[in-house]
């Protein structure tokens, strides 16, 4: 019955009538922000498993080897990774390969390089996989001195650690939008008390109780609340499913520039850093809790300031 | 209802009214006279809880009416029936969601609603306006409607500022009817008017407001009313 009628007439109000464009931009801000707040949560998921799965084995140059002592040296160190459990492939990246992983730094002058570069090794390993680090390294410098092995570690915490912080900002901005989205329902709230002080007087004067009033103001704010939030939700998942490619290849140069040597197990690693972002149904779901959530802020705070206000009244 | 030497003024305003003292028994009827501006709006304002006096003691259903609690007065008002001298019908709600007002507050079915809403609105003739907003009504249609509505929840009280003053006489009668109607199902009603030919129509007693007091007083005392005060003095209906 209070869907049906209203004894105040609020939807039309001037201030009023903003209210769902107002609550449904920001909801659709809001919208934007969680959605890439998961999409980044994702994003770090993949990028822990996918390096997870990968060594990187570094040989150090030794001029005073020559071509057969390098190889035998190179067998050496494949047999011991290779006989490593966990371990299930290691490749020896050629040094077109390198190349051309170096030339985004260095550009075409790479051809022309003269150094001769370290011995890296791919080493993949099972996802499951738990390498003694330290024993690796001590049995591979036994063999070779000064191998380095680099498992990407640092490189993740630093980069989590930023993931992590891009988190906390969105969770401040959709508090920020909130607190924002409260404050114009209390402004609208007001200006309909004050719009509609006479019919209010009427219907205290006829025994309505606070909350009677109060229910008009909210039943109100929550149907404002649930188009604007529906509205703001809807084309905030257009815009980011039209965003997915973008987001797609920024990451890709995010993994590529912030793998240090650049030097990795190839395009398999690239592959399993942004592969498949977007957002999944699931994600969708959590979405769709936003314009119930706006519903009910608004419902509340209109609800809070009729109640707060109208005690000042006879 | 029982006053006792009240006094009212608006903020900080000079007295309107003063040594006000009387009591209404339950289901009295009377008539509310004195010149225009003499207070007669005022001091149903105090009886329907829209003010409160200077000084002095209000008592409405046992009840002083200065101390009473924000949340009490729902339930009290409840119980008091008022049409405004200004009606005060909501504008963009139909006649009959206007008249239907008071039960919804109080939480009635919606099917019992309508049935009594109709009901009463033919009666006091606005059977063809149901659904009318009141911008379209006459000033009479108005003012029914605005009675309708006083008088829909059965009130123990019925305070009517100026009910007929802008109907013809026929219908002002027809409406005194109802009012007297309701007196005999138990409601106390208070009627404001400085219609004399009405009042002289009726015998009700009246409370005269004159040089800034309030006079109990019985027009045409009935054979009876030697041995019976035509309106009992303050205090003898404490628990009104
Ligand atoms: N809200 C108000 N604020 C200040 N003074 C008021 C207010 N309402 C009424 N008054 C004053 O109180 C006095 C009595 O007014 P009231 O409306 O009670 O008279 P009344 O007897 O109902 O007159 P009428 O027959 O014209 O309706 C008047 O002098 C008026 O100026
Ligand atoms: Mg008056």
């Amino acid at each position: 019955m209070a869907w049906r009628r209203s004894d105040l007439p609020l939807h039309g109000d001037p201030a009023a009538r903003f209210l769902p464009w107002i609550l449904g931009f920001l909801v659709y801000l809001s919208a934007l922000i969680v959605g890439c707040s998961l999409m980044i949560d994702q994003l770090a998921d993949n990028w822990r498993t996918s390096l997870a799965g990968n060594l990187t084995v570094e040989l150090p140059i030794d001029p005073a080897l020559g071509t057969k002592a390098r190889a035998d040296r190179l067998d050496a160190v494949i047999d011991l990774i290779t006989a490593t459990p966990g371990v299930t492939g290691a490749t020896v990246l050629e040094q077109a390969e390198l190349e051309r992983l170096l030339r985004p730094w260095l550009g075409d002058a790479v051809g022309e390089l003269d150094v001769a570069l370290p011995t890296m090794i791919a080493v993949t390993l099972r996802p499951d996989a738990v390498i003694d680090r330290a024993d690796l390294r001590n049995r591979l410098t036994a063999v070779v001195p000064d191998t380095r092995i680099d498992d990407h570690g640092d490189w993740v915490d630093d980069a989590l650690h930023f993931l992590r912080s891009m988190q906390a900002l969105a969770v401040f901005l959709v508090a920020l939008v909130l607190t924002t989205a409260a404050a114009t329902v209390i402004f609208v709230t007001r200006t309909g008390l004050a719009v509609h002080q006479p019919v209010i007087e009427i219907l205290h004067l006829v025994g309505a109780q606070d909350s009677y009033i109060a229910r008009q103001f909210q039943t109100q704010s929550l149907r404002v609340g649930l188009t604007g939030g529906i509205i703001g939700t809807a084309l905030a998942i257009l815009t980011l499913v039209a965003m997915k490619p973008v987001l797609g290849s920024t990451t890709l140069d995010m993994a590529d520039m912030g793998d240090g040597s650049g030097v990795t197990a190839g395009h398999g690693l690239m592959q399993g850093l942004t592969g498949g972002l977007g957002l999944t149904p699931w994600h969708l779901a959590a979405l769709c809790i936003l314009p119930l959530a706006m519903a009910l802020l608004a419902m509340l705070t209109a609800r809070w300031t009729v109640l707060r206000s109208i005690h000042r009244s006879l | 209802m029982l006053f006792e030497d009240v006094a009212v003024r608006y903020g900080a305003g000079p007295n309107i009214l003063q040594n006000i003292s009387f009591s209404l028994a339950p289901g009295s009827f009377h008539f509310l006279v004195g010149a225009s501006g003499a207070g007669k709006s005022s001091l149903l304002k105090l009886m329907y809880l829209a003010m409160t006096p200077a000084s002095g003691l209000v008592d409405l259903f046992g009840r002083n009416i200065a101390t009473l609690r924000r949340q009490d007065l729902p339930a009290l008002r409840r119980r008091i029936g008022v049409v405004f001298q200004d009606f005060r019908v909501i504008g963009h709600l139909s006649a009959l969601d206007n008249v239907a007002l008071p039960l919804r507050i109080a939480g009635l079915r919606e099917s019992e609603i309508r049935k009594h809403v109709t009901e009463l609105l033919g009666w006091v003739g606005l059977a063809d306006h149901l659904n009318d907003l009141p911008a379209t009504l006459s000033g009479g249609q108005q003012q029914r409607l605005a009675i309708a509505r006083a008088v829909i929840s059965r009130p123990s009280l019925l305070l009517a500022d100026e009910p007929t003053g802008n109907v013809d006489d026929v219908i002002g009668v027809r409406l005194m009817y109802l009012f007297e109607e309701l007196n005999k199902m138990g409601t106390t009603v208070v009627i404001a008017t400085h219609n004399d030919r009405l009042v002289s129509r009726f015998t009700h007693r009246q409370l005269r407001i004159e040089n800034g007091t309030v006079r109990a007083f019985d027009p045409m005392p009935p054979h009876s009313s030697q041995s019976r005060p035509a309106i009992a003095p303050a205090g003898s209906h404490a628990n009104d």
